[in-house]
């Protein structure tokens, strides 16, 4: 019978240290942003820090949650996830921010429903992958198989309209990924892949900005004051960084040079003022976290636990590998937030609860 | 028992999978640190150099253009703060409106700024450099993207006093011409060039603090009341025989110190753009012109420094007729001398007497000693332009030339070489140079000077002093006798020289260079003073045009300066000398 202990406090340690490495990087980072365009450095900072109190609210109610009680609210968190992304694509509910609908505007706060979906997708299809191992249909291609990949495929496609392509595969990826550890057949999950591919060359090389993307990935160099303005700025501040950093808040990468250098490049920014050292830091908290959540779930008394803690653990590390891939130009440019680190309000309310359920799990034992 | 094993087989199956996939996880943060150490480590350089130009620019400060002074620091250029007006079109919406304000405010034609207004562009000047009232009635109307930016304007607070020689400055303050372009480097001042640090859209958000300025002043040698009341005299002279152009230079022979260099047709340089070009260069340095009779002086002393002749030493005049390679040669108004001495040949400017004068030199020493007074070669004067004249090497002169020479003709010279030379004689034979510059300051203190060259003996001291008595003689007795002050010594000589008609090949009658060269005062010289009337109308002689402009000037500057020596000095109209003086050339 599984054994309540304490919960794993080092993946508090590493969550409170990786939070706290954010609110630095962002009021650094977004200091010029924001003082040029509100007039006010720390206008970003204050919202960070009201999202931080707010989601450590949820982390530790989270962490007192049983977890298995969660497996009863799997159908609705699916399908509120489901009826969410839904609304956002509502042209007027939805809000619409450079082309993209992925918002949605509640009482003076914004809200990503697809954060949202990508933790209520990890628990509900731990809790289906359950239910049909223990039904022992999972193994089946059209009882088992065919069902959870189309509940996947209406969220994947959802998120994918709106558009949010690296949602989209972050989600999908995490959601194969407990495909691949429950045991249903890898054939039917490289069949997947397969059929998919197709669609996917005709998403990316019809959609100009994305072909424009994969072309300055290619070659940053061809065209440094366009598409590959980004990636090489994002080098830039690697470089100038060296082994120490410039030191905190002397980086001049953020003085509107790299765009986006509180949320999708942050990485970079702690690469500058930071140098090696610290991204090396950050990369090894990750790591570490990584580890210790893995080690939650190996040790997790039922399957649920298990899925829920590696889905989790997965989501966190395959979004920060992407991150810092994309930052340090090993991917395609990818609008991906760094967990726990860039600036993101729902968002980041939603990694700190998924750490605490991954924190209430962590503390039983088989 | 069965279903149990088969869990535990899947369990650990599944552990198996996510460990597989830690490994995995744990493989992309080990290609990040890779890449990372690439980046951060090994080729970092890359990077930081490429940075650089993104990061700084340079701001050049330019300091306000300093002033051009007199000798006595009074102010002949200066710059004055201005503000320019500029206008962002695609940033305005009533256009229409805009330029009728614009227009009314400015004084402006309303249609010239409704066009500037409606060019597709982000910047139109509208009017640059406007007054301070323009500037403050236009600025309170509060147009929307109508903008000032500051511009400094040069401006020539006596007008058009020195304007040729003083030159001017384009719209960018840059000097275009006269000492303004020669000195263009030292007024400009030096430019701070301050590193400035920008952000990726360009806006420099750390502007470097402009440095304080330094002051850069030329100190010419330009005497303001010298150089007025030589235009005084030259704007008489012009009003009255209406020449082509008419200018007065005046010396210091000891230091070659330009005081007065006053030239008409003038120009203002506050509005250089409305003269044209050929109004816009000193002529002093670009005037070439055949001397006549005042280059007796320079052949005189030339004969007298060799020995060749005397002052006492009688010429043989014959009777105002000499043919001489198929040439005759005449005097002035058909006078006709016979033999009289050297002092007399000087005084009543006798042709004749002045080519037996260069026969007994000879072509040859004739010629190395006007090459030793500086003709036909550049003073060095620091005036932009200067020519050479002409003074063909003697092995190339014809039969004619010598005699030619002796009393002024195929020879250019400019009046500057004419000064220049002038000088020399009075200030005891040894050469000088002419110059405008006295020194540059910097916050008022000197950081560069005037440095004369070594002077250079061009004839004794004996015979420069024997000609100064032969041209104190030609103002008592002689030709220059219109130039004479009563109770002060002026040694002077005349010159008038008629034009050569390229086409017709001869010397025409009724077109001529009336000069006066002198030097005062006469026992002692102080300065020299060049006068050249070109193409005076009506009267064509020298000593009727040009020597009472000379007379003007030095009677203002003793009569300032204090220098009569007998008696007070008065102006008389000699009206009994004023025909004498007619009748002689």
């Amino acid at each position: 019978m599984p054994r309540k202990l304490e919960p794993d406090f080092r993946i508090l340690f590493c969550v409170v240290a990786l939070v706290l490495v954010g609110l630095v990087m962002v009021y650094s980072a977004s200091g010029t942003v924001a003082g040029a365009k509100y007039g006010d450095t720390a206008y970003f900072l204050k919202r960070q820090l009201l999202w931080a109190g707010l989601g450590f609210a949820g982390l530790f109610a989270a962490m007192r949650f049983d977890y298995r009680r969660l497996q009863g609210l799997a159908p609705y968190l699916y399908i509120s996830s489901v009826v969410l992304l839904f609304l956002v694509l509502i042209p007027g509910v939805g809000r619409e921010v450079s082309g993209a609908r992925r918002w949605l505007h509640v009482g003076g706060l914004t809200f990503q429903p697809s954060e949202f979906a990508k933790l209520a997708l990890i628990i509900a299809f731990s809790h289906f992958l359950v239910k049909k191992e223990n039904s022992g249909r999972l193994k089946d291609f059209v009882t088992g198989y065919v069902p959870v990949a189309v509940a996947l495929g209406v969220c994947f496609v959802l998120i994918l309209l709106q558009p949010d392509m690296g949602t989209s595969v972050i989600a999908a990826l995490v959601v194969f990924f407990l495909f691949f550890i429950s045991g249903i057949r890898f054939s039917f999950i490289l069949g997947t892949f397969l059929v998919m591919l197709p669609f996917f060359y005709v998403a990316v090389v019809n959609v100009a900005y994305r072909r424009r993307r994969i072309l300055s990935f290619l070659d940053p160099w061809a065209d440094p004051s366009d598409t590959g303005f980004q990636i090489i700025q994002s080098f830039i501040a690697f470089g100038n960084g060296h082994a120490f950093g410039t030191g905190l808040g002397t980086g001049r990468q953020k003085n509107f040079f790299l765009p986006d250098a509180h949320t999708d490049f942050i990485f970079s920014i702690i690469g500058e003022e930071f140098g090696f050292a610290g991204c090396a830091l950050i990369v090894l908290l990750f790591a570490v976290l990584v580890y210790l959540g893995f080690r939650a779930a190996m040790r997790a008394p039922e399957p649920f636990g298990m899925y829920l803690a590696a889905g989790i653990t997965a989501c966190v590390g395959l979004q920060a590998v992407v991150n810092f891939c994309v930052a340090t130009g090993l991917l395609p440019t990818k609008g991906l937030p760094l967990p726990f680190i860039s600036l993101g309000g729902s968002a980041l309310v939603m990694w700190l609860v998924s750490a605490g359920i991954l924190l209430n799990v962590s503390q039983y034992r088989t | 028992m069965h279903d149990e094993m088969i869990t535990a087989r899947s369990v650990r199956l599944k552990k198996i999978r996510l460990a597989v996939f830690m490994l995995l996880m744990f493989a992309g943060f080990g290609a990040v640190l890779a890449r990372l150490f690439d980046v951060q480590m090994l080729h970092y350089k890359r990077y930081v150099d490429y940075s650089k130009n993104q990061y700084y620019q340079k701001v050049v400060f330019s300091p306000t253009r300093g002033r051009i002074l007199d000798r006595n620091m009074e102010t002949l250029a200066m710059t004055v703060p201005m503000k320019s007006v500029f206008a962002t079109p695609t940033n305005m919406e009533n256009k229409a409106g805009a330029a009728a304000i614009i227009a009314r405010e400015l004084g402006m034609d309303y249609r010239s700024v409704r066009a500037r207004l409606e060019k597709k562009a982000h910047f139109a000047w509208i009017r640059r450099k406007v007054g301070d009232a323009e500037y403050e009635s236009l600025r309170s109307r509060g147009l929307r993207g109508v903008m000032f930016v500051d511009e400094d304007r040069r401006f020539y607070p006596l007008g058009g006093v020195a304007s040729r020689v003083l030159g001017f400055c384009g719209l960018d303050n840059s000097g275009l011409a006269g000492l303004e372009y020669l000195y263009d480097k030292s007024l400009a001042g030096e430019q701070v060039t301050l590193i400035a640090q920008k952000d990726a859209a360009g806006r420099i958000f750390q502007y470097p603090e402009k440095p304080p300025d330094s002051n850069f002043d030329l100190v010419s040698t330009i005497d303001v009341r010298t150089q007025y009341d030589a235009e005084k005299a030259v704007r008489r002279v012009y009003d009255r025989y209406r020449p082509k152009s008419a200018l007065v230079v005046v010396m210091e022979v000891r230091t070659g110190d330009l005081l007065a260099v006053a030239e008409l047709p003038g120009m203002d340089s506050n509005d250089y753009a409305s003269y044209p070009t050929s109004s816009q260069r000193p002529l002093t340095v670009t005037q070439a012109y055949e001397p006549g009779s005042t280059f007796k002086i320079f052949v005189s002393a030339a004969a007298i420094d060799s020995g060749a002749a005397s002052p006492d030493e009688k010429f043989d005049c014959e009777n105002g007729r000499f043919e001489m390679y198929g040439k005759t040669f005449k005097e002035a108004k058909n006078n006709k001398y016979q033999i009289m001495p050297l002092w007399d040949v000087f005084a009543k400017s006798s042709n004749i007497g002045m080519i037996k004068v260069g026969q007994k030199l000879g072509e040859k020493r004739l010629y190395e000693s006007l090459r030793k007074f500086g003709f036909g070669e550049r003073t060095g004067v620091d005036l932009p332009g200067e020519i050479t004249g002409t003074l063909r090497p003697y092995q190339s002169w014809s039969g004619s030339s010598l005699p030619s020479v002796s009393f002024g003709q195929e020879v250019n010279t400019t009046p500057i070489q004419l000064v220049a030379a002038l000088s020399a004689i009075g200030n005891g034979g040894t050469s000088v140079r002419p110059h405008l510059m006295k020194r540059i300051l910097k916050d008022g203190r000197v950081v560069g000077e005037h440095s004369a060259p070594e002077p250079k003996r061009v004839v004794s001291r004996s015979a420069a002093e024997q000609v100064i008595r032969m041209m104190r003689y030609a103002v008592t007795n002689g030709t220059g006798k219109m130039a004479a002050i009563p109770g002060y010594d002026i040694a002077g000589k005349t010159g008038t020289a008629q034009k050569f008609d390229n086409e017709r090949r001869v010397y025409m009658s009724d077109r001529a260079i009336s000069s006066f060269a002198a030097l005062f005062p006469a026992n002692a010289p102080e300065y020299a003073l060049l006068v050249v009337v070109d193409e005076p109308m009506g009267a064509g002689w020298g000593g009727e045009v040009a020597a009472p402009v000379a007379r003007d000037v030095i009677e203002a500057m003793t009569r300032r300066n204090g220098v009569p020596a007998e008696g007070q000095l008065k102006y008389v109209v000699d009206w009994k000398n004023f025909r004498a003086a007619a009748a002689y050339e």
